[in-house]
């Protein structure tokens, strides 16, 4: 489903920061990515989406054999790749419910498909402000405006339940939330996720994979991976860190 | 009348560069005003400038052609405008237009104690190159008043519109402005809040596109205690727009309790863009507060990247972001009517806006 075969990119002022990654993710599949900061996890989701910041140098993004790299930032979305970001920003004045709508009848436009009726946008919209647990108040607010840290992540969540990408690129998304926000996003993680769509999980922690249990767990260290195995692999990560890792690397 | 205004002008000067109240105008355009003021026939029976009272309330309105020194304040009466006098009476609820019946128009308002009017002036839709106009504004005792207007003005017109401001004590005045225009604009204003506890608010939202060159000259004098102002201006300028804000707030010695608000962000579509801000404080009391911020900037690179990443296309973004940028100076006017009218015209406007 996504294939990533050698990729490197770098910031605009020529740092390397991808330095050749190869990544299969087949539908169905959870994988997670791990490694200490500023290994280049968040990068890797950028440079897939099509963020300005970044080059890229070399190598290849297919999702579902259509060249990701080819196409703008927009048509990657709605081919089905969506990403979370580490840190979503705060867009004041654009009212979340109505960016919802547009996001969505951008994708059917792009399938070619009509505008989604009020009624169906109705019943979506609160069965995944249900599945998130969203506050009310969340109807009436700007796009992320004044949320905080948990409430942008669970927001990131909404709109992946809302979009059903085939892929979704995760970045910390457990970051900031606490236990019961984490079993939430976890749980609307798990209920998004079928047979037919696959999830990349940036974390840090085992406690994420306790709830969203990945089948493949990669290490990022400077730009490469540089070691993959099962959900084991991430037991051992929280219990002995990286540094035997990084030494061998 | 007439005949003095047009002495006052030529003795004033037509405005260079250099005057600093006109820094930011291309007064090249005003080259031939001049010539024009001379040439002009004056009819023999000019219309008397002193309204005649049509309620029993007499009029406070004189025009002090001596001490002016603003050739906008005087140009619509040297081109002759008719002045058309109107009367709220006390404790009045209205509504109204206000259609300039000329390219050059003259109206004062006199607003009567504790009367609410909501006033929409209506554009100068003469195709005459030039067009000016004046408002005098008299705000009675208590009263409220709703001022805004929305203006389309094509390349090549030149605009002028002046306005004074009385504002007598615990009376509140709201201007809301929206241009979309291509036209070279310039609004002036004098605002006295001569009585404690009067309040004036201005929000403007200026669209600039094609070759516009917009500008706003205003004053705010505090002459009494306890009385604040806002003003609150956005600017979105496309192709090879220009806007300039000169703002200034006065304060005087014995305002005590005076709060004062100035913010002017701009937001430059395209790179031939340009914007001028002059704040201006002069403040001659110690229990101020007075606060002013500047922004120029693009639209945000990250706001667009995170709005294609939902599958918006690049296009609907950027009307996106416009939009909610120009919204928020219409969503802060409290009063509904104008909000609203505003409202529906900036949806449309938002759409011929371009990135050159
Ligand atoms: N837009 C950027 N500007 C400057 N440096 C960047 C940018 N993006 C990434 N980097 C640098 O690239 C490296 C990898 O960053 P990142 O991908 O955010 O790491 P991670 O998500 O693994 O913590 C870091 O050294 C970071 O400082
Ligand atoms: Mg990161």
């Amino acid at each position: 489903m996504l294939s990533i075969q050698n990729l490197k990119a770098s910031l605009n002022d020529g740092t390397q920061i991808l330095k050749g990654i190869n990544l299969e993710v087949k539908p169905g599949e959870i994988h997670a990515i791990m490694g200490l900061n500023g290994s280049g996890k968040s990068t890797l989701s950028k440079v897939i989406s099509g963020h300005p910041a970044y080059h890229v140098d070399g190598g290849s993004v297919f999702l579902n054999g259509k060249d990701l790299l080819s196409m703008d930032v927009s048509a990657r979305a709605n081919e089905g790749f969506f990403i979370s970001m580490q840190y979503p920003i705060e867009i004041p004045g654009v009212p979340n419910v109505e960016f919802l709508r547009m996001a969505m009848d951008s994708q059917r436009a792009y399938r070619k498909e009509p505008k989604i009726s009020d009624e169906e946008f109705k019943t979506r919209l609160n069965s995944s402000m249900e599945l998130l647990e969203m506050d009310e108040r969340y109807r009436e607010r700007g796009l992320n405006d004044g949320f905080s840290g948990g409430e942008k992540k669970r927001n990131e969540i909404l709109q992946m339940a809302m979009l059903e990408p085939r892929i979704s690129f995760l970045d910390e998304t457990d970051s900031g939330l606490d236990i019961d926000a984490l079993r939430i996003v976890a749980n609307g993680i798990n209920h998004i996720m079928d047979s037919s769509r696959a999830v990349i999980l940036v974390t840090h922690y085992q406690r994420l994979l306790d709830y969203v249990k990945p089948h493949f767990v990669h290490v990022l260290h400077r730009g490469k991976i540089v070691l993959s195995g099962g959900p084991e692999l991430a037991l051992k990560l929280e219990e002995l860190g990286y540094d035997w890792i990084t030494e061998e690397a | 009348m007439q005949r003095e205004a047009i002495q006052k002008i030529l003795a004033l000067g037509i405005p260079k560069q250099r005057d600093e109240a006109w820094t930011f105008f291309p007064v090249s355009k005003l080259r031939l005003l001049a010539t024009q003021l001379q040439t002009l026939e004056i009819p023999a029976t000019t219309t008397p400038l002193t309204p005649s009272a049509k309620t029993s309330v007499p009029s406070p309105f004189s025009l002090d052609l001596a001490n002016e020194t603003d050739i906008a304040a005087l140009l619509p009466i040297a081109f002759g405008a008719k002045t058309l006098s109107k009367m709220i009476a006390k404790n009045a609820v209205e509504q109204g237009i206000l259609k300039p019946r000329d390219e050059n128009a003259h109206t004062v308002f006199e607003i009567g104690q504790g009367a609410k009017v909501s006033l929409e002036l209506l554009e100068n839709i003469s195709d005459r190159d030039f067009a000016s106009e004046r408002l005098d504004i008299f705000v009675g005792k208590d009263a409220e008043l709703e001022l805004f207007s929305a203006e389309k003005g094509h390349e090549g017109a030149i605009r002028f519109r002046h306005f004074e401001i009385h504002l007598a004590e615990g009376s509140t005045v709201r201007v809301l402005d929206l241009n979309e225009t291509s036209a070279t604009m310039r609004l002036s204003g004098v605002v006295k809040l001569e009585g404690e506890n009067s309040h004036f608010e201005y929000r403007s939202l200026n669209l600039n596109k094609g070759m516009a060159s917009t500008h706003v000259h205003l004053r705010i004098e505090h002459k009494a205690p306890h009385c604040t102002s806002s003003q609150f201006v956005r600017n979105l300028l496309g192709d090879s727009a220009y806007a300039s804000y000169d703002g200034a707030v006065i304060v005087g010695t014995h305002c005590t309790g005076t709060l004062s608000s100035q913010l002017v962000n701009t937001i430059l579509i395209s790179e031939d863009a340009k914007i001028s801000v002059k704040p201006v404080l002069k403040i001659y009391h110690d229990d101020v507060e007075c606060t002013h911020g500047n922004t120029c900037g693009t639209l945000d690179a990250e706001s667009i990247y995170y709005l294609q990443s939902r599958g918006i296309s690049f296009t609907d973004a950027h009307r996106i972001l416009m939009r909610a940028f120009a919204e928020e100076v219409l969503l802060a006017h409290p009063i509904a009517t104008g909000r609203e009218r505003l409202q529906k015209i900036l949806q449309e406007s938002l759409n011929g806006l371009s990135k050159n």
